[in-house]
């Protein structure tokens, strides 16, 4: 009789470490799935893409000019076009340089203002030159230059973000 | 008994646990008692994916179809949680009904435990109404197309059909409200009322106890312990159901059937399994009398069901002295069976070729694009490639050849597109439909003369059907437009080492159970 209990004692600890074990493998199993779904980054590689945005021809030499063309956005399943507009300035070279209007510093609009030949930042009055070069107020950086290309006499620029309020120039996304 | 620590003396729940495991079962352990438990682990599985797709899937007739996919391929073991949920729904619904036929054939609705029976019966009806609601919600094409009929067949039940329509579905017409309905029943109604159910079930059960074995003798033969004996084989139970979801999940891949496109009538779709015998009933009442077969005989024979402790009441057990009852229920057993795959027989697409067709295209190809912008969604929504096939013949195939081969039916000739032109091909399933994409839908001219139709602007096909038209060009191509961006695991590996590790842990727990069972 005392054998027995002992025997069965063994069988049931034994027994609980199997039932332990396969109810680990079920958290296990399906706890890595779970968390991977919840922490792994879903969003695919989004490949850089330069759009049309006007012809070259259209630019005057110093003169920044604001340049409107739609952004196929693409926001996890949502796919929409966007409105985007920049700033694209000819430089003396013939060389353009195209500036992204979005505020390094807390992300208002800068404007180009064609009275005092300066970028303007309205919120806090960040103010640039004509190259983008910071002059005065709160922005950390100079204005963010945007990836452009010439095709064919055609102004090609692929939208960037970058994070605003610090020095360097971050891309987000 | 040592006194209680700390947490156990404000929190007893090792000596709850001990409580709700310490149980004789007379005759000993089987396995014909798991089905119960194996059940419940369905849908704690369902649950679990249940709120993890939460994350993911909006309930909007726009965006329904794309965020179920976006979870199914870009998500991390999105694939995964998917396929988990759609595979549990069916194992639920067949665990439930091997419970029902092993309790019917055991006699274990008889008295005492008529209530656990009935309640028994209202977690089916419950676990049915999950699947009808649950169906609609990727909004694709076989979704859209079981809440169209769903409703349709609420309208022809009488007195309450109209109620019922406005619960489900917000009305007659099947769109927004139609969808948020079904998913608020699925998702916070119905499995809110399965849990209760299901708590209730199994406090009814346990007040007397399993039924364990008709047979008396063995009963008396024998006591075996429900820990571990029987928890042991539930466990086992767990491993069989779990694995087995998992391989299905990774090896049938649920499948991409497209957006839901009410202009679209070349779908015919069916119903989900367990209603397909009432689907296949339905064929065979004339119409005036559908009431009847849509009402009454469910009716009928749900009061039947419900009743049966009431119908079968001599205290005796054993299938072999009951055979009136066992024969009734084998008749409604098998007949339930044939009708549901005859039902699951017989065409599931329409092939029209009057769909297109060069003549209609001529007259549709000067019609002025609407809109002054058109952004196409097509390529971004994930098509069937089946679908594509019947698309592809009704409006692609005189020009471009049958599979895109290049030999035109018609008078018009036009390239082939298997294999398509190297310069548009992409083994990238995104890439190669957005190259593809912009010439369906704004067609090609040659000064002035139309060569082809502008198939989207022109709205000849609806963006749902140019999604699947393209799947399956990409398929002619090699390219398969469902594929997995970001798998987490590779499905195929993911498998074998749940299978490997729960084989393992089972067949350790199975030798040493009988080694020191036998000491």
């Amino acid at each position: 009789m005392a054998d027995e209990q002992v025997r069965g004692t063994t069988r049931r600890d034994f027994l609980a470490w199997v039932s332990g074990g396969l109810v680990f493998l079920g958290v296990l199993f399906n706890g890595v799935p779970f968390i991977g779904a919840l922490v792994i980054r879903s969003a695919s590689a989004k490949k850089g893409k330069f759009v049309p945005i006007g012809r070259t021809a259209t630019l005057n030499v110093g003169e920044p000019t604001s340049l409107t063309f739609d952004d196929a956005q693409q926001d996890a399943y949502l796919h929409q076009t966007v409105s985007r507009s920049v700033w694209a300035v000819k430089k003396a070279s013939g060389e353009i340089v195209v500036f992204s209007p979005i505020c390094p510093h807390l992300g208002c609009s800068a404007a180009w203002e064609t009275k005092n030949k300066r970028f303007l930042c309205p919120c806090h009055t960040s103010i640039w030159t004509v190259d983008g070069k910071l002059v005065s107020g709160p922005s950390p950086r100079d204005l963010d230059i945007l990836p452009s290309k010439v095709v064919a006499g055609v102004l090609m620029v692929e939208w960037q973000q970058f994070k605003v309020a610090i020095p360097e120039k971050i891309l987000i996304g | 008994m040592s006194e209680p620590g700390w947490f156990e003396s404000r929190l007893p729940l090792r000596r709850w646990t001990r409580e709700l495991l310490d149980e004789d079962v007379p005759g000993g352990a089987s396995y014909w008692y798991i089905f119960g438990s194996a059940t419940a682990i369905a849908f704690v599985i369902l649950i679990a994916t249940g709120i993890w797709q939460l994350i993911y899937y909006v309930p909007t007739t726009e965006h329904a179809y794309d965020s179920v996919n976006f979870l199914r391929f870009q998500v991390p073991w999105g694939w995964l949680i998917h396929g988990l949920h759609f595979w549990a729904s069916s194992a639920m619904v067949v665990l439930l009904l091997l419970h029902l036929v092993q309790t019917f054939i055991w006699g274990a609705f008889k008295k005492p435990r008529e209530l656990t029976w009935v309640l028994g019966v209202v977690l089916l009806l419950a676990t049915l109404l999950a699947v009808f609601t649950g169906t609609p919600l990727p909004w694709d094409k076989r979704g859209y197309l079981a809440a169209q009929v769903g409703n349709g067949i609420a309208g022809s039940v009488p007195l309450i059909g109209g109620l019922a329509k406005q619960v489900m579905w917000g009305g007659d017409t099947i769109g927004q409200l139609a969808l948020s309905r079904l998913f608020w029943l699925h998702i916070t109604v119905v499995p809110i009322a399965i849990g209760i159910i299901f708590l209730l079930h199994l406090l009814a059960f346990r007040i007397p106890g399993g039924a364990v074995s008709f047979s008396e003798k063995r009963n008396r033969s024998r006591v075996g312990r429900f820990w571990p004996d029987q928890l042991l084989k539930d466990f086992i139970a767990f491993s069989v159901v779990f694995v087995g979801l998992v391989g299905l999940s990774s090896y049938l891949m649920t499948p991409v059937l497209g957006a839901a496109d009410a202009l679209d009538a070349t779908y015919v779709g069916k119903p989900d399994w367990p209603f397909l015998f009432l689907y296949q009933l339905l064929k065979f009442v004339p119409g005036r009398f559908e009431p009847v077969a849509v009402a009454l005989v469910p009716l009928l024979g749900l009061a039947v069901l419900l009743g049966i402790p009431w119908l079968d009441r001599s205290a005796e057990r054993s299938p072999l002295k009951r055979p009136v009852a066992m024969g009734m229920f084998a008749v409604a057993v098998i007949g339930m069976v044939v009708l549901s795959i005859m039902g699951n027989g017989g065409p599931t697409e329409i092939v029209s070729k009057a769909a297109g067709g060069a003549s209609s295209l001529e007259s549709s190809a000067t019609t002025p694009a609407v809109g002054a912008r058109f952004t196409p969604t097509a390529p971004f929504i994930i098509g069937n490639a089946e679908h594509g096939a019947t698309v592809f013949s009704g409006f692609c195939e005189s020009c471009h050849g049958p599979k895109g081969n290049g030999h035109a039916v018609g008078t018009v000739q036009a390239p082939g597109l298997n294999p398509i032109d190297p310069a548009i091909y992409a083994r990238d399933p995104q890439e190669f439909v957005l190259k593809i994409d912009l010439v369906i839908e704004e067609g090609a001219q040659n000064q002035g003369k139309v060569l082809m139709p502008a198939f989207g602007s022109s709205s000849i096909m609806s963006q749902a059907q140019i999604a699947d038209v393209e799947a399956y060009v990409l398929r002619l191509n090699g390219v398969d437009r469902a594929q997995l961006v970001n798998p987490g695991m590779d499905p195929k590996v993911f498998f074998f080492v749940v299978l490997a590790a729960f084989a393992m842990i089972d067949v350790a727990g199975l030798i040493g159970s009988a080694r020191l069972g036998r000491g």
